[in-house]
């Protein structure tokens, strides 16, 4: 029984707050700041008008337009909001809409197999920027987890400003940015951080970004839903440092901490990342983290995960990852896991996304599958 | 081999590196690379690429430049995507308006304050480059290698790209900056005449 519920408590990180993917596979394209694509410095969210160029000119299989061609009009072109169908009608504002129609297997084994359709995520979000300063929002529908009832929230909300010589600050709500943002926000290096469902934090954030680097410290009072309904919650510091050894190499330091609250106590971690792309179409990603919790004894708990992702061809990315969990205290229990996805991108604004995780309990056994399937508009 | 003789190898294999490349000589790039890295205003960089780089030099007198040129086809940098590769060569460096656009030439080449058949190692080297249509000098450090009969060289320049004329690269908010690094590198081999001495 409690391995069933171990198992069990995969399901709502599986149906939790999934934003628009980040995807540092695009290394392999020469892509290693997330801020080429995204508005937000930590990646995922709103595409940038020129995110939306590539995600048409390289990523889509057939919406490839005449490179040669000058670009479309502000707000015009298949691959602005609603296929440019509103043209320049909002301005200086840039705008999205995130949907994600899924449905989700979970095999425990037995009768005990879930399987359901839903709606994971169906998101607004809209971005100003002009001369270095980024206001930056996103209002969507919370889908039912647990006891929470669906509902409209907004998960990520922030002013920046980035100067000139890439000095930079952030306040509000986001995720902080600790070692390489995954599009999979149920990855074992993002679950033990708390950095997989409604984890974003309020905090102050500053960076300074150059040609090869990229430093980014955040301070707040804590996780932004704690604080929302008015939970316990702390003071919460990250720092990421992003060292450019080359423009498809990357190397990541991360570290997090979170003081105690009158629920948990006072946690943390450290972490090492490294990127390469040795070709055009190929990337891999690894990542190695060690968290602590005061109380307990032993060990840090370690994580351990590699990303490799394939562009088969243009439009279709294979991606392979194993990862591997430890208990605080217990290097040998943990879990192991094999995530397997292929994503297709056919056509601007479309991606289908096939998910397949194999998770083992180490020390029991105890096997259980999981298989996600996502039809993912981005508009 | 008699053991007698055995002492001939080492000092034989000592002779290259003490030896100098022969005057009057031309040299021919029978293989290498150029890469130019780009930064982003967004911060990060890329790298464009191209092997087609060709050219032959003359080492004369000390003092002189060398003779001939070195020049890459524009037309193959490659920046592992189209939509960069497409503006790269066409919006800012206009290869298709032909001579004087479609390739980078570098000529007028000075290695070293002395003798250039007697470079070895790290140096620095001048020269005057044309690209988009405009001459301009630039220099930076080299590393020169004599590797058996042939000669392999490392050299590394910034070009600043509005002093060649090249309006400032930006799509769609996301530009280069001002200043790029260029890296050659290739190997040589003596074009005809003898082989360098020993």
């Amino acid at each position: 029984m409690r391995r069933r519920s171990v198992a069990l408590a995969a399901l709502p990180l599986a149906l939790g707050a999934a934003s628009l993917g980040a995807e540092p596979m695009f290394l392999s394209m020469q892509y290693n700041r997330c801020t080429s694509c995204h508005y937000s410095p930590t990646g995922g969210g709103l595409l940038t008008p020129y995110g939306r160029s590539l995600s048409r000119q390289e990523l889509s299989t057939t919406g490839r337009a005449d490179p040669s061609a000058p670009p479309p009009a502000k707000g015009k072109g298949e691959e602005s909001f609603l296929w440019g169908a509103l043209g320049d009608t909002l301005g200086p504002v840039n705008v999205g809409i995130d949907v994600r129609l899924s449905h989700l297997s979970l095999d425990l084994g037995g009768p005990t197999s879930q399987s359901r359709d839903f709606l994971m995520t169906a998101d607004l979000l809209a971005a100003w920027r002009a001369h270095g300063f980024t206001v930056y929002g996103e209002v969507g529908r919370k889908p039912p987890i647990g006891r929470d009832d669906a509902g409209i929230y907004s998960y990520e909300h922030w002013v920046g400003y980035e100067s000139p010589r890439g000095l930079g600050f952030r306040a509000g709500r986001f995720l902080p940015a600790y070692g390489v943002r995954l599009a999979d926000h149920t990855a074992l290096t993002r679950s033990l951080l708390g950095f997989d469902k409604y984890d974003q934090v309020y905090a102050l954030e500053v960076s300074h970004g150059g040609e090869r680097h990229l430093l980014q410290v955040s301070v707040g009072p804590g996780r932004a839903d704690a604080i929302v309904h008015g939970d316990p919650h702390s003071l919460t510091a990250t720092g990421r440092f992003e060292w450019d050894l080359g423009s498809r190499t990357a190397l990541v330091l991360s570290g997090l901490y979170r003081d105690k609250t009158t629920l948990v106590p006072t946690s943390g971690g450290g972490g090492i990342a490294f990127g390469l792309a040795p070709t055009r179409r190929l990337s891999v990603w690894t990542e190695a983290d060690a968290q602590f919790r005061q109380g307990s004894s032993g060990a840090p708990a370690y994580t351990l995960l590699n990303e490799t992702a394939f562009e088969v061809f243009r439009g279709m990315w294979l991606k392979v990852s194993p990862q591997l969990r430890t208990d605080y205290g217990d290097t040998s229990a943990g879990v192991f896991r094999w995530a397997l996805e292929a994503d297709l991108l056919p056509r601007t604004h479309w991606n289908l996304g096939l998910s397949y995780y194999h998770d083992k309990t180490r020390g029991t056994g105890f096997t259980y599958q999981t298989l996600l399937a996502q039809l993912h508009l981005y508009l | 081999m008699s053991p007698r003789l055995t002492w001939l190898v080492p000092l034989l294999l000592a002779l290259p590196a003490t030896g100098t490349l022969a005057a009057d000589v031309s040299w021919r790039v029978v293989r290498g690379d150029v890469r130019v890295v780009c930064p982003l205003t967004v911060g990060g960089s890329f790298e464009a690429r191209t092997v087609a780089i060709r050219g032959t030099v003359t080492l004369g007198a000390p003092g002189n430049a060398l003779g001939g040129d070195l020049s890459v086809d524009l037309s193959t940098l490659d920046s592992g995507i189209g939509l960069r590769n497409e503006h790269l060569r066409n919006s800012y460096l206009e290869v298709r308006r032909g001579e004087g656009f479609d390739r980078a030439v570098l000529s007028e080449i000075r290695l070293g304050d002395g003798d250039p058949r007697e470079v070895q190692g790290k140096t620095r080297f001048t020269g005057t480059f044309l690209l988009h249509g405009t001459k301009r000098p630039i220099g930076g450090p080299a590393t020169v290698r004599r590797e058996g009969t042939t000669v392999r060289v490392e050299a590394s320049f910034p070009v600043t790209v509005s002093e060649f004329g090249i309006e400032k690269p930006q799509y769609l908010g996301v530009g280069v900056k001002e200043q790029v690094n260029v890296t050659v590198s290739f190997v040589a081999e003596p074009s005809d005449g003898p082989e360098p001495t020993r």
